[in-house]
């Protein structure tokens, strides 16, 4: 059973940060494909602006009411929140897939070729039952924990490449170009789905406070640029061939004669991947029933069988797989999950929430 | 009690059933009337020369001049008696209890007062340095048996009317005598109303050992494999804790003081510390940690480096690893799991095996094992070399080690299935539980998860006196402190 001691929020943005940091290892070689600033930039920055948006109408529940968003909607209307708390069950399953996939893909082609994808995907959900079973709380400790071998990790890797590290920079990178300018933006918009795991989780928060989003969506976007940036001038041309940029970051890392340190990436992004999936099964059982209730469990392995069940449709089916791979699906279900439905709801029970 | 004492000393012998140890002393008052009394005691649990001195020489020497039975029981209490002990009471269970806790129980004819006299002398270990506990620079004094001995040693550190001692007896067989001991001025009122509560509820038939109420007094949340209950043997370290704010619960018969709440930081911490520079003392701590970390984490990374990400070891370490291990015939897995099964059987022969004998396991230990296996090619060197070194990092956080054993074991499990990541998750697993867990209320992973900058001064290092002295540490106040 979980607790009901409220924890500060700078936790909960923590555990949004280290659960923004995963895409930031998975992403592929065809992430921001553009060899200018200028596009990468301006991509960014709509995914920055993006972001915050979608934080406005959770915020404002949780400023207004001290609910989350799934108890505001039960509070409100209990038909309608049926409804909507099967459309969040549908995206949170979507999404978790989608990350799951990535991170099945990396593993196959970096790590193993011969690993089963399914036992991973199995084991991972498996392991994510039983944390999401203790709460939002414990979560956001763990978060701490991840968050300081990310910091061990991410210094390894940069500075085992900072020998490499050439500012060579091609005849288009400082030109004007936003040609890639659509595709790039919905590889930045994808992040959106933080705000929706915020705002399913932000009941047991205290001290929140306006500048606590705006600063972590310009450490999440600082990470990814800095990311970008240095491995587009270690690795250059040759990461174009190869999927998984940071991974292949993390294997072209050395100190003296010590040499590769992908152990460190595999386990971070694995820690990552933990801390989010977990996150998404809490909000889904915060969705589905109350913190306090004794069969948190059973639902939550329900949710993840679900998810699982995705995942081998997924797996099989390369039709489902590249739909799930999708960032402008992804952006489009973050557009609804994040401002339509709680800009909805915030309009018509306006009275409810400014009482 | 009755008025007769043919009575009352029939009804204890009938409860007693005529034990062999249950010893009556009858006596003749001399007075203006021949009044009766007798005294109870449990042969061996009084010092016979005390009660000679302070009881029976004073009863017979001295001249009654009373006439009723209570004026002359009166008078033993208030004059004859030179004991510095004397306890009035009035029910049979009284006397059971004082009887078998080493007192001696006067009775007078005519009168259903009793009177228990503090005269015992049963044997008992003296008190010496606690052996689980080893410290360079500390005090030499470790907890005995006896509750009041253990009494005493707090006692002499804390010279301060707000140390309190309640007393509370369980078991309903055994009646086990323990103490709750706290400070009145540090204590939190609420953990120690939850404390004495569950204590209360606690209903063995037998308390032996401090180990018996731990899972009584652990939060019902508290599936782990760590403990939220600390143990202790050391007089100094128990003083250093109630000042912090804790309960520490005495139990008569066993030399381990409980003490409660307990957290994961205080596995790392020692009175040493305390006592040595601070640079010193951080290099220590961190030391701990690092052991740690290699007794549980290094077997089941060595196995999963071995099957399946070869690639992550140096090359030169790479050859000669892949050159032992493929000359024995075991996978990398079951070695490991064999070697650390043979070792924990060695342990615990260790342990258990007379000392006249302990030299030849020792011997066979390091000849078969050592010398004969690796000869042999059963077992690699390499494997035998990683899980000596954990088995010896173990033994730095000693109070850790069931936790240490069983988590190394499902690491080599894991890594040997799945390769790093198994380990990585089953690890993100064991975090949750104890991230989870409390202790009376208060986080088990308190000063990590909730971090809190001011406890670092004595987390992985050890801050200055001077320093640490500014803010006392309360236990109950730390960040995310649950009421239960």
């Amino acid at each position: 059973m979980q607790s009901n001691v409220t924890f500060p929020s700078k936790r909960l943005m923590l555990s949004l940060f280290v659960c923004s940091v995963m895409p930031v290892m998975l992403m592929g070689h065809s992430f921001l494909q553009s060899d200018n600033i200028f596009s990468s930039l301006v991509s960014i920055g709509f995914g920055i602006i993006f972001m915050l948006l979608c934080f406005v109408p959770f915020y404002s529940i949780k400023h207004r009411s001290r609910l989350d968003f799934s108890a505001f909607a039960k509070n409100t209307s209990q038909t309608g929140f049926l409804f909507v708390s099967a459309y969040y069950c549908m995206y949170f399953t979507v999404i978790t897939v989608s990350f799951l996939i990535r991170f099945c893909d990396m593993f196959v082609s970096g790590v193993n070729p011969s690993a089963n994808t399914k036992v991973i995907a199995f084991l991972i959900l498996c392991v994510c039952v039983y944390g999401a079973s203790k709460g939002i709380n414990p979560l956001s400790r763990v978060s701490i924990f991840v968050f300081a071998f990310l910091i061990i990790a991410f210094a390894v890797i940069f500075f085992g490449n900072i020998k490499s590290f050439e500012f060579a920079p091609n005849s288009t990178f400082l030109t004007p170009d936003f040609s890639n300018i659509q595709s790039n933006v919905a590889d930045c918009l994808i992040f959106a789905f933080l705000p929706v795991v915020f705002g399913f989780n932000s009941t047991s928060t205290k001290n929140l406070s306006v500048k606590q989003p705006v600063i972590i969506t310009l450490v999440i976007f600082g990470t990814l640029a800095l990311t970008l940036f240095f491995t587009d001038f270690v690795t250059g041309a040759y990461s174009v061939q190869q999927p998984f940029s940071v991974h292949l970051l993390s294997r072209t890392a050395y100190f003296g004669d010590m040499k590769g340190f992908d152990s460190f990436y595999l386990a971070a992004v694995t820690a990552c991947v933990f801390v989010f999936a977990t996150a998404v099964l809490i909000s889904v059982s915060n969705c589905i029933v109350n913190t306090s209730s004794k069969r948190t469990l059973l639902f939550v392995a329900i949710i993840a069988l679900i998810m699982f069940v995705l995942f081998v449709c997924a797996d099989s089916y390369s039709a489902v797989k590249e739909l799930l791979l999708n960032n402008i699906f992804l952006t489009v279900l973050n557009f609804i999950s994040a401002l339509l439905i709680p800009g909805i709801y915030i309009f018509i029970y306006r009275r409810k929430l400014y009482d | 009690m009755y008025n007769s004492l043919k009575e009352n000393i029939a009804t204890l012998k009938q409860l007693f059933k005529s034990s062999a140890d249950f010893t009556v002393r009858e006596m003749d008052l001399k007075g203006k009337c021949s009044i009766k009394s007798a005294i109870i005691t449990i042969e061996g649990m009084c010092g016979k020369d005390v009660l000679a001195l302070s009881v029976i020489n004073p009863l017979l020497d001295y001249h009654f001049d009373c006439a009723s039975s209570d004026e002359i029981f009166d008078t033993i209490k208030n004059t004859v008696l030179t004991s510095s002990e004397i306890v009035e009471f009035t029910t049979i269970d009284e006397a059971i209890s004082f009887s078998t806790s080493g007192f001696a129980v006067l009775m007078v004819d005519g009168c259903s007062r009793m009177l228990a006299i503090g005269a015992q002398g049963f044997s008992f270990r003296s008190v010496s340095e606690p052996e689980s506990e080893v410290v360079q620079r500390g005090c030499r004094e470790g907890f005995t048996e006896p509750l009041r001995i253990n009494m005493t040693l707090i006692r002499r550190r804390i010279k301060s009317p707000d140390l309190v001692f309640e007393t509370i007896t369980s078991g309903y067989s055994s009646n086990t005598q323990m103490m709750i001991c706290y400070l009145q001025n540090s204590v939190s009122k609420q953990i120690l109303k939850t404390i004495r509560k569950r204590l209360e509820n606690c209903n063995l038939k037998m308390i032996l050992a401090s180990g018996y109420l731990s899972e009584y007094l652990e939060d019902n949340s508290s599936k782990s494999l760590f403990s939220g209950v600390g143990i202790s043997e050391r007089p100094d370290t128990v003083c250093g804790k109630l000042s912090e704010g804790r309960v520490a619960i005495l139990i008569d018969g066993t030399p381990s003081v409980i003490i409660i709440p307990h957290l994961f930081v205080e596995e790392f911490q020692s009175v040493d510390d305390y006592s040595n520079r601070p640079y010193y003392a951080a290099f220590i701590r961190i030391l701990k940690y690092i052991s740690f970390f290699i007794a549980v984490f290094l077997p089941g990374i060595y196995t999963a480096f071995a099957q399946f990400h070869p690639e992550y070891f140096p090359t030169g370490l790479l050859v000669k690893t892949s050159d032992s291990l493929s000359q024995t015939p075991l996978p990398v897995t079951l070695e490991v799991i064999l070697i650390t099964f043979i070792y924990e059987v060695m342990r615990e022969a260790g342990l258990r095996i007379p000392k006249p004998l302990g030299h030849a396991v020792s011997i066979v230990g390091a000849l078969v094992i050592g010398e004969s296996a690796v000869s042999a090619g059963i077992i690699s060197s390499s494997t035998l070399m990683v899980v000596a070194t954990a088995a010896i990092c173990s033994y730095v956080t000693s109070a850790l080690y069931p936790p240490i054993m069983v988590l190394r074991f499902f690491c080599v499990l894991a890594g040997g299935m799945f390769g790093l990541w198994g380990i990585v998750l089953l690890t993100c697993g064991v975090l949750v539980n104890m991230c989870s867990k409390t202790s009376v209320g208060v986080p088990y992973m308190s000063s990590l998860a909730p971090f809190s900058w001011r406890s670092m001064r004595d987390v992985f290092v050890r801050a200055g006196w001077k320093s640490l002295s500014k803010h006392t540490i309360k236990v109950q106040k730390f960040p995310e402190t649950e009421e239960m």
